[in-house]
């Protein structure tokens, strides 16, 4: 009797200090509040609104970045559910930026230049076609569709991806080629390795138009590799965002690719990238327990796709807000104990009107000036997708996307060893 | 009328203030001109050179650095060196900046000439549009030069197209009616003469004592009728056709 009086105390010491350390603290809903609203800025002030083109960067100069704009019509619909904007505000934003889309920007095959020009929309430099960047804005654009179902933008977002013929784009290989250019054609790099592929395949192969064979889905790597105890199909780079960007529209909870659940996937991803990160920060001084987060990012050496093993796992001690702030459907507590530390302690620094700016490095004590599109938009996205799933909920009844899980995927409940975050 | 009668024979006919006006047209056109001209040219040329400044064209390269840092992030080690690719883009910036300084120096050499062009032609046309103040101008002060010598037979004709028409038409009525006033009174005075020698030639025919007093008087009279005919008769009018 002694003993299991002691062991219920021991058991109710350790659960209430389970529940003081890992439950989330009283303001961390405000805090998320906070971050998402501020970050929610960038893709509302950065915009040309006389066209809905939406910056990369804060960078003096910076062109539009299309993928940009995909984050940036989610984030848009967000706001106005949340009552941040008006209702007529967000659609007449949002279709003015389809029309843009439709009518006036370049496209080749109905895909777009990756960068174009925030007020011409004109291809900037010599930016390729880029099928993903593509892919990330149609994503946005059909997730408005469903949103705003039944209006002209769900016509237009329709006749936007009805119009891209994912066949060419294949390039006559099995998997879907990087980009094209007028001055040279199809780029020699292929999307034929895991990594943040799968939302272009889906919409390739969901398409009712243009589809790309099945086949090309079983056509592109699956490397599996491990880091510390998380074994994981692995990105090339390593890069968090590679585990992220298709996990903001498609809620993979309950989706298998044969034997593979690809959140579980990102879950290990995001834990073994905090783990690398903790390994390693004898060697670089920003890292620590609740400060991690290697992914593709501007460094103090220009924009580099850090990474984590498995992978190729390039780092230099620059942490990107964004690696935490896209992850915190992945691993809640962890993420946001990461983003409310560097909030703390290196807020007046890196904390601005749009959020967080895009990354840091303590040991060379860089600090990025500039808000990166792409990395607000995973914060928004996630963010939001972790408070109330919305993003997840919208997308997921999008015609196109349950063509392609009837073709290549499976529906089915995790075990229970299997939970979510 | 003879039409070459009216021909322009001489287009500075009143040199003063034909000049005068001319300077003044030159300066006030070429001003609006040059005003205009400078408002267009720095306009067009701002766009260039904002296009080409240093903050825009290190902005560009910044985000042609960036865009090639993202490909290099995305296509791995075997996409082309962004250092090298930048040292071209820098170059090429700076050989665009000299490109455009050149083009800057050509259409500045280009400009003056025709500038210069333009105030030649504006000059040319002052002559022209002064000359159609200047020639009726010119008419009347010879023509009211002429009728104060006592010819009243002049008429103010100007030619077609030349400015002050109304005028010129109001003094030829006006020195018409004179010239037919002049007309009257010289008939008038030559036919009193007559009478006054008529009688004169009657009353030598009378008894001298009487002849002597009327004599005196009529002596009078043909003086001061004589006196008016040569007064009129240096007076020049226009005969009327009868």
């Amino acid at each position: 009797m002694k003993f299991e009086r002691k062991f219920f105390f021991v058991l109710a010491l350790l659960l209430s200090y389970e529940q003081i350390l890992f439950a989330e603290h009283p303001s961390d809903e405000a805090f998320l509040d906070k971050l998402e609203r501020d970050t929610f800025s960038y893709f509302w002030y950065e915009a040309n609104p006389s066209n809905g083109l939406i910056r990369d960067s804060t960078s003096p100069g910076s062109p539009c970045s299309i993928a940009a704009v995909g984050f940036g019509l989610v984030s848009i619909c967000i706001a106005e559910k949340r009552g941040w904007i008006e209702r007529k505000n967000a659609y007449n934003r949002i279709l003015t930026t389809l029309k843009t889309f439709y009518n006036d920007l370049q496209h080749e095959h109905g895909f777009f230049y990756h960068f174009v020009d925030m007020n011409t929309g004109r291809r900037v430099w010599n930016s390729e076609i880029s099928s993903i960047d593509t892919a990330l804005f149609l994503a946005g654009a059909l997730f408005c569709g469903e949103y705003f179902k039944g209006t002209k933008i769900d016509q237009l977002a329709g006749q936007l991806y009805e119009r891209v013929d994912w066949v060419w784009m294949l390039n006559g290989k099995d998997t879907l080629c990087m980009g094209w250019k007028p001055e040279s054609g199809f780029l020699p790099y292929y999307w034929n390795s895991y990594n943040e592929l799968i939302i272009l395949y889906a919409l390739a192969i969901g398409s009712l138009t243009h589809p790309i064979p099945q086949s090309c889905w079983k056509a592109w790597a699956r490397p599996i590799g491990a880091y510390d105890r998380y074994a994981l199909i692995y990105s090339y780079t390593g890069s968090l965002h590679t585990y992220q960007y298709s996990h903001a529209w498609i809620d993979f909870r309950r989706l298998w690719d044969g034997d593979i659940n690809y959140w579980e996937n990102s879950i290990g991803a995001v834990k073994a990238n905090r783990q690398f990160c903790i390994d390693n920060k004898g060697n670089f001084s920003t890292y620590e327990e609740d400060c991690w987060g290697l992914t593709a990012c501007l460094g103090p050496d220009g924009y580099k796709a850090y990474g984590a093993k498995p992978g190729l796992a390039l780092h230099d001690g620059t942490v990107s807000p964004s690696a935490a702030g896209g992850s915190i459907p992945f691993d809640r507590e962890n993420t946001i104990r990461a983003l409310r530390f560097i909030y703390d302690r290196y807020g007046d620094k890196l904390y601005g009107k749009y959020g967080f700016k895009d990354a840091f490095n303590l040991t060379r004590n860089w600090w990025a000036v500039d808000y990166l599109g792409i990395d607000e938009g995973i914060i928004i996205l996630m963010i939001e997708n972790a408070r109330s799933g919305m993003v997840w909920e919208y997308f997921m009844r999008n015609e196109a996307i349950k063509r392609w899980i009837s073709r290549c995927l499976s529906k089915r409940v995790r075990s229970n060893s299997q939970t979510d975050n | 009328m003879n039409e070459s009668a009216h021909k322009r024979k001489k287009y500075l006919i009143k040199r003063g203030l034909q000049l005068k006006y001319a300077t003044l047209l030159i300066i006030t056109l070429t001003a609006v001109s040059l005003f205009a001209c400078v408002v267009l040219y720095l306009g067009i040329w701002e766009f260039v050179a904002k296009e080409f400044s240093e903050l825009i064209v290190s902005q560009k390269i910044s985000t042609a650095q960036r865009i090639l840092s993202y490909e290099s992030a995305r296509y791995g080690k075997s996409y082309p060196s962004g250092d090298s690719i930048m040292e071209e883009a820098k170059r090429l910036s700076e050989h665009e900046k000299e490109a455009i300084k050149e083009i800057l120096k050509k259409v500045n050499l280009r400009l003056i000439p025709r500038i210069l062009f333009i105030v030649l032609v504006i000059g040319v046309a002052s002559i022209f549009l002064t000359h159609k103040i200047a020639g009726p101008l010119y008419r009347f002060e010879k023509n009211v030069k002429a009728i104060s010598d006592g010819d009243l037979s002049v008429r103010f004709n100007i030619r077609r197209g030349d400015d002050l028409k109304e005028l010129a038409d109001k003094l030829t009525i006006m020195t018409e009616r004179f010239g037919e006033l002049i007309v009257r009174f010289k008939d008038l005075s030559e036919n009193l003469f007559a009478q006054t020698q008529s009688l004169s030639h009657t009353i030598k025919q009378l008894p001298l004592e009487e002849r002597e007093t009327i004599s005196t008087t009529l002596e009078r009279i043909a003086m001061l009728s004589k006196e008016l005919k040569d007064l009129s008769n240096t007076l020049k009018v226009k005969k009327e056709k009868s």
